[in-house]
């Protein structure tokens, strides 16, 4: 076992005789003493990792060439975890405000006396052992931190035919969320994203503990739902009551899983999820679908635990996106929607650069997006920015949601001209307002679902050079004759309709189906039509 | 005052939601100025980013009016989005329009 050796500090002072007597004072209170006669010596000695050989540094303030203070300067760019105390003759206010200021752990007036020593040498050293600790411990969460990320099998994906993109924002070093990457023999993907109640290392703990459990299943030949019942079982019945056979605080701990189950064979897709937010589906066209009707609980509240499951077929081109509710919270926080922080977070994630706005965030985030490659490799697949639903009574908010809109498109996409923001701004306003007014309007048939809403799906095309705006209502859609009533609008100033003439001459192409209920409008990014007087209107529809 | 323009100004967007106010400006200039029959209509749209269909039906209503008292309008915009805006709906073939090449703020 090593040996602890016995404190030491380092004593600057270029007077001997004050030097000689707190020597023989610190050497009877147990402590190690090298004495010095100036900071150009102490250097020498605290350099290259030298100070570590102290737990204090115990400085006069006045010498010939340098401070006390200049000392205490150096110290917070060498070592910061090594505290000091400074010791003077004269005890000006500003002389104490300026040492401590400087990072002293305390200021002496000489001559010192045998109490105030020993205070200040216990106080000084008692810091530094606790400062080490911590740079210790910070240093051990983060290799736990990174080996966290190893073990989630993420390299497995590499030769699959899958695009897999990870972005993980822990709030510290180690916590609860985490992934994990299998491949079973029986071909399927598993793609587990878990998020462990807490951000300390209990979190850590727990969540690698289920990793191990997990990964030593899988290979067996377990079935997914049973690993997770049983894992679920073990929170509710046994971890309570070891965690508080360990001292740890009494109370649930839960764990919220999203597994995604992929045959790659057949593309059968099922998602298990308890207690996790449900994930989407972009589709190839850049609508969204949400995985999932009915919640679930996190596993380690209730047993028995039914686990919600959906199952998809999935088809090329189809992306899945699973996060964390860091991601959802923040997304709240910036008032954007939370599709287009994902956007931004895997653009930033494939330049290999941390995005600022992570910084924000007030939890960890965890985002995984899993795409089947087209099978045109050369063809770039939409990605939505916005992806939501309104009701009637949303008309009221159409200045609050234009603005989620804008805040979305300027996170997603900070390159975009302000013209082309612009005009797809406008477009969803007055397609948006078009859909609840008269889509969903009192008199508009009931649809089968029994809600009347409108969808607006805004998706980034072909390297971001086009923006996919589709607008759908419940609705059947209008009768009249478009064309008639743009020219009558235009020409004899009739105000009916305007926001459709709009609609369908603002974007680079609008294409009316289901009578004008599913409006896609298309923008480019690059080289915008520029307006000419006179243009004649030009309308495309399909019925 | 005669040979001076009526001026309208909007002080930002003019939307579904913030229109109200400016219509009922709009139309008490109108009526000021409706002793000086010579006088023409000036829409300022500087600063606004965006007008949506009620706001272009606002601006047609004042189109409206000032051609029925026999005056010429002229709207002033800042931005392209907007003067796209104006001339795909046609504004521009009731009133001049006149795009000022001052940056806008989005």
């Amino acid at each position: 076992m090593k040996q602890k050796r016995p404190l030491r500090v380092l004593m600057i002072d270029d007077d001997a005789m004050a030097r000689h007597h707190l020597s023989v004072q610190m050497r009877r209170l147990g402590y190690q003493v090298v004495s010095v006669c100036s900071p150009e010596e102490a250097r020498d000695l605290l350099v290259d990792g030298g100070s570590m050989d102290f737990d204090c540094v115990f400085t006069d303030c006045w010498m010939p060439d340098e401070t006390g203070l200049d000392v205490l300067q150096w110290l917070r760019r060498c070592d910061q975890t090594l505290a000091s105390v400074v010791v003077s003759g004269d005890a000006e206010k500003e002389l104490i405000t300026q040492s401590l200021r400087g990072g002293a752990s305390d200021f002496l007036e000489k001559p010192v006396s045998l109490n105030e020593l020993t205070a200040a040498l216990d106080k000084a050293v008692r810091s530094t052992l606790r400062r080490r600790e911590n740079v210790t411990t910070e240093k051990v969460l983060r290799q736990i931190g990174v080996l966290q990320q190893r073990l989630n099998g993420f390299n497995l994906m590499a030769g699959l035919p899958l695009d897999v993109v990870l972005c993980n924002y822990p709030q510290h070093e180690a916590g609860g969320d985490s992934t994990a990457f299998f491949i079973t023999p029986q071909k399927d993907l598993l793609a587990i994203v878990m998020d462990v109640s807490g951000h300390d290392l209990r979190s850590a703990i727990i969540s690698a503990y289920f990793q191990g459990m997990l990964r030593g299943n899988v290979d067996a030949g377990e079935p997914l739902e049973r690993i997770l019942q049983n894992f679920n079982k073990y929170l509710v019945n046994s971890w309570t009551d070891l965690a508080a056979q360990a001292g740890s605080s009494p109370g649930i701990t839960s764990l919220a899983v999203c597994a995604i189950k992929w045959n790659l064979d057949t593309n059968q897709v099922s998602i298990l999820n308890s207690g996790f937010p449900f994930p989407y589906l972009a589709k190839q066209n850049g609508t969204v679908e949400c995985c999932g009707t009915e919640g679930s609980y996190p596993l380690g509240w209730f047993e028995p635990n039914p686990l919600s499951e959906v199952r998809w077929t999935s088809e090329t081109g189809d992306r899945f996106l699973v996060w964390t509710d860091g991601l959802a919270d923040l997304a709240i926080s910036l008032d954007v929607a939370p599709t287009s922080l994902a956007y931004r977070l895997i653009q930033a994630e494939r330049d290999s650069v941390r995005s600022p706005v992570v910084e924000e965030a007030t939890d960890d985030i965890l985002l995984v997006s899993i795409r089947v490659p087209h099978r045109d490799p050369g063809r770039i697949p939409d990605f939505p920015l916005i992806a939501e639903k309104y009701r009637p009574e949303d008309l009221a908010q159409i200045d609050a949601l234009q603005q989620r809109w804008k805040n979305s498109m300027q996170l997603a996409l900070p390159e975009l001209a302000a013209q082309v923001t612009l005009d797809v701004l406008l477009c969803c306003r007055e397609a948006v307002i078009n859909a609840l007014l008269h889509g969903c309007s009192v008199s508009s048939p009931t649809p089968a679902s029994g809600e009347k809403c409108c969808n607006l799906h805004v998706a980034i095309s072909d390297c971001e050079s086009r923006i996919e705006v589709t607008v759908s209502d419940t609705g059947n859609g209008h009768s009249f004759d478009l064309e008639a009533h743009a020219k009558a609008a235009a020409e004899d100033l009739v105000a009916q309709h305007r926001g459709l003439i709009l609609i369908h001459q603002v974007p680079d192409q609008t294409i009316a189906e289901e009578n004008g209920a599913k409006l896609r409008m298309t923008f480019s990014t690059k080289n915008r039509i520029e307006a000419t007087p006179q243009e004649d209107l030009c309308l495309t529809s399909q019925s | 005052m005669p040979h001076q323009p009526i001026l309208i100004t909007s002080p930002g967007d003019l939307l579904s939601t913030s229109t109200e106010a400016f219509r009922l400006r709009a139309e008490a200039s109108l009526e000021s100025g409706a002793q000086f029959q010579e006088n023409n209509v000036e829409i300022d749209l500087r600063m606004a980013n965006m007008v949506d269909s009620v706001g272009l039906n606002a601006i047609v209503a004042i189109i409206r009016k000032a051609k029925a008292a026999g005056r010429k309008i002229r709207i002033t915009v800042t931005n392209q989005h907007l003067y796209r805006v104006l001339v795909f709906t046609r504004i521009d073939r009731q009133a001049e329009i006149l795009l000022d090449k001052a940056q806008a703020q989005l």
